[in-house]
């Protein structure tokens, strides 16, 4: 290796053309300055607390016989904000639903303050996500609701359909963690020695932004280094510019974590692993996933490192669903929302899997 | 040929030596037996950049500091020179005096409390002091063993060794190896051990402050945190009580179910309102 050149000369012309995109770069995203996200037209029509739950506005064009009868629900995580599901118009899981005929309702949780830091895991379950259910119910003149959970949301969402299974029509699980306790991951360890008794009594909600400096550290070189050298590869493309804007906005705009909240989830399904057990109890009653009989779609991303396949895939085994199907994405927690391959495949799937299961 | 090419690397090999004494200058200062090394490790960053052109010619431990020297202002550069001194100064004064005084002092007469409350979080910031030190060593070896696999690879595999071809591919590459590299370290026993362990002394250090922030609340009457989650808890108890009360009410005179109303309807009311 001691004959491998280094030319100087490439090194410094290469390390010149570098400061110079990033100075035109910085320039334009200065320009760019603040972004639009969440977009896409909605009316809130319940709320509670520091919960509102809006529903989508469908588009005029579409025809009334496209439509799915059964209302969907898209329950998200508290971590971070929900809006990423409608990122932008060409990036938006939300539109591409509303496109294909479904009527859309979301969960906006809000940012949890120091009032909300004695919620507890079935405030979250039998309250909150119940009452939004019953709004949907009224709203839509429907008995029951197409329920879809996205990553912690698709835990809280399980819970829910095992506990109340006869408000769910049809259930689907995107990236959603179930088994807690797989080597993959990573989370999990890292959780191992934390006492967390003592977190929730000393900081009270878990700061996002605690939460924020775990993910990066799952990933630092890439995620503290290289994806801002990327950056400026695309400094003349003001769309990539603003999307990136919009994504590093949704990535550190994390809300706090209610603190008995985050204590109770983290012992009891991520320490303890109670779902896959059975052991999990929520005001006094079990919640057993088995008792999930509606029909079951899991969506999960093969390239996930946030939650691995393999938390995912368990699903299969533990409910009872006779109607349960699985979609691997080809990509990771993030892409699988607003990549352009997304966009292209996952609101069809969705869709078609509710429209034949839409019948009355 | 200018005096700062003279001053580059001229092969790989080259420059994976310079990151590595780099490195290694890096452990060294976050070493707790090696105070002055950081400031050791600035001032020899300094020299580099300013070092100038002249003393690093003619002196060689300039020359071996691992820096090549970049043409930077002379009045940034004593900018940050002096507020190097100033920083470390006071860091220096904070190790040695203060924590040290602290560490001896008993507990006694009408302050014993607010003594005993500065010396828990003198205590608390000693222990999260030497574990991030742990952390970081543990760290700094990631970033060794990335660069040692740069290296067998560029030396075994002549299809990465093709690949590189500018800065931009080698820094990629060493990304790509220490993010590997990283991995294995962050799902070992010792890491997560390790980090567990650095969050809860953290935690004893934060319950430590705010005991000490609340005391002085306290004097101006001002309320507390502490005062505040046992409002918020009573709150949530006389909710709940308030739930129960109405489920009670609700379940010995049920009322007639209400029908959930049609689609239409509610368009219709919606568009009204």
């Amino acid at each position: 290796m001691s004959g491998t050149p280094f030319d100087q000369l490439h090194f410094a012309s290469e390390a010149e053309e570098f400061a110079q995109r990033v100075s035109r770069g910085l320039g334009a995203l200065a320009r760019i300055g603040e972004v639009e996200i969440g977009t896409a037209a909605k009316d809130a029509i319940y709320s509670e607390d520091k919960l509102v739950l809006y529903r989508y506005r469908t588009p005029e064009a579409l025809a009334a016989n496209a439509q799915i009868r059964v209302p969907l629900l898209i329950c998200y995580a508290l971590v971070n904000r929900p809006y990423m599901m409608d990122l932008q118009p060409d990036r938006s899981l939300i539109r591409g639903l509303l496109n294909q005929g479904i009527d859309v309702y979301l969960i906006d949780w809000g940012y949890p303050d120091g009032a909300d830091r004695y919620l507890t895991l079935n405030d979250y379950v039998n309250r909150y996500l119940h009452n939004c259910i019953e709004a949907i119910r009224k709203d839509a003149g429907q008995e029951q609701v197409n329920l879809l959970g996205v990553c912690q949301g698709g835990t809280l969402s399980l819970c829910y359909a095992a506990l109340h299974p006869e408000r769910i029509r049809n259930l689907i699980a995107m990236v959603t963690p179930v088994d807690f306790r797989t080597p993959e991951n990573l989370l999990t360890k890292w959780s191992e020695h934390i006492d967390l008794d003592a977190l929730v009594a000393t900081l009270g909600n878990v700061p996002g932004s605690m939460l924020n400096a775990l993910f990066v550290g799952m990933q630092p070189f890439r995620l503290t280094s290289q994806k801002y050298v990327d950056l400026f590869d695309h400094v003349d493309n003001q769309r990539m510019l603003e999307t990136f804007l919009r994504m590093e906005k949704w990535i550190f705009d994390s809300p706090d974590q209610p603190g008995e909240m985050f204590r109770q989830f983290m012992t009891w399904l991520v320490k303890e692993n109670r779902l896959v057990k059975g052991t999990l109890e929520l005001d006094g009653r079990a919640v057993k996933l088995d008792e999930i009989r509606s029909p079951l779609l899991n969506i999960y991303a093969s390239q996930d490192h946030l939650v691995p396949p393999s938390a995912s895939t368990p699903l299969e085994r533990l409910t009872r669903s006779a109607d349960y199907s699985s979609y691997a994405f080809p990509g990771g927690h993030i892409g699988i929302y607003v990549s352009a391959a997304a966009q292209r495949e996952v609101p069809i799937r969705i869709a078609n899997w509710l429209r034949a299961r839409d019948s009355s | 040929m200018s005096d700062s090419e003279s001053n580059s690397p001229s092969s790989l090999q080259d420059w994976l030596a310079q990151q590595r004494a780099l490195l290694k200058q890096i452990a060294l200062a976050t070493d707790a037996a090696q105070p002055q090394a950081w400031s050791k490790l600035m001032e020899s960053y300094l020299r580099g950049l300013d070092g100038g052109r002249a003393e690093g010619q003619n002196n060689p431990a300039a020359q071996g500091s691992g820096f090549a020297p970049f043409a930077v202002g002379a009045e940034l550069i004593q900018i940050w020179r002096n507020g190097l001194n100033a920083a470390g100064g006071a860091a220096g004064a904070a190790d040695s005096n203060f924590a040290e005084l602290f560490s001896r002092l008993p507990g006694l007469g009408i302050t014993r409390e607010q003594t005993q409350a500065w010396r828990d979080l003198v205590a608390a910031q000693a222990e999260c002091h030497a574990l991030e030190q742990k952390l970081s060593q543990l760290l700094i070896q990631v970033q060794i063993e990335a660069l040692d696999s740069i290296e067998e690879q560029l030396d075994q595999e002549a299809g990465v060794r093709d690949g590189v071809k500018s800065f931009r591919d080698l820094y990629n590459l060493w990304v790509d190896r220490a993010e590997r590299i990283y991995s294995q370290l962050a799902h070992s026993d010792e890491f997560c051990k390790l980090q567990g362990d650095l969050g809860n002394a953290t935690l004893r250090l934060r319950a430590r402050q705010q005991n000490i922030a609340e005391f002085l609340l306290k004097q101006f009457d001002l309320p507390t945190r502490s005062e505040l989650n046992s409002v918020h808890l009573q709150l949530r108890q006389l909710r709940e009580k308030v739930a129960a009360l109405e489920s009670a009410r609700t379940s010995s005179h049920p009322r007639k179910p209400t029908k959930v109303a049609s689609r239409a309807k509610n368009a219709k009311t919606r568009a009204r309102t």
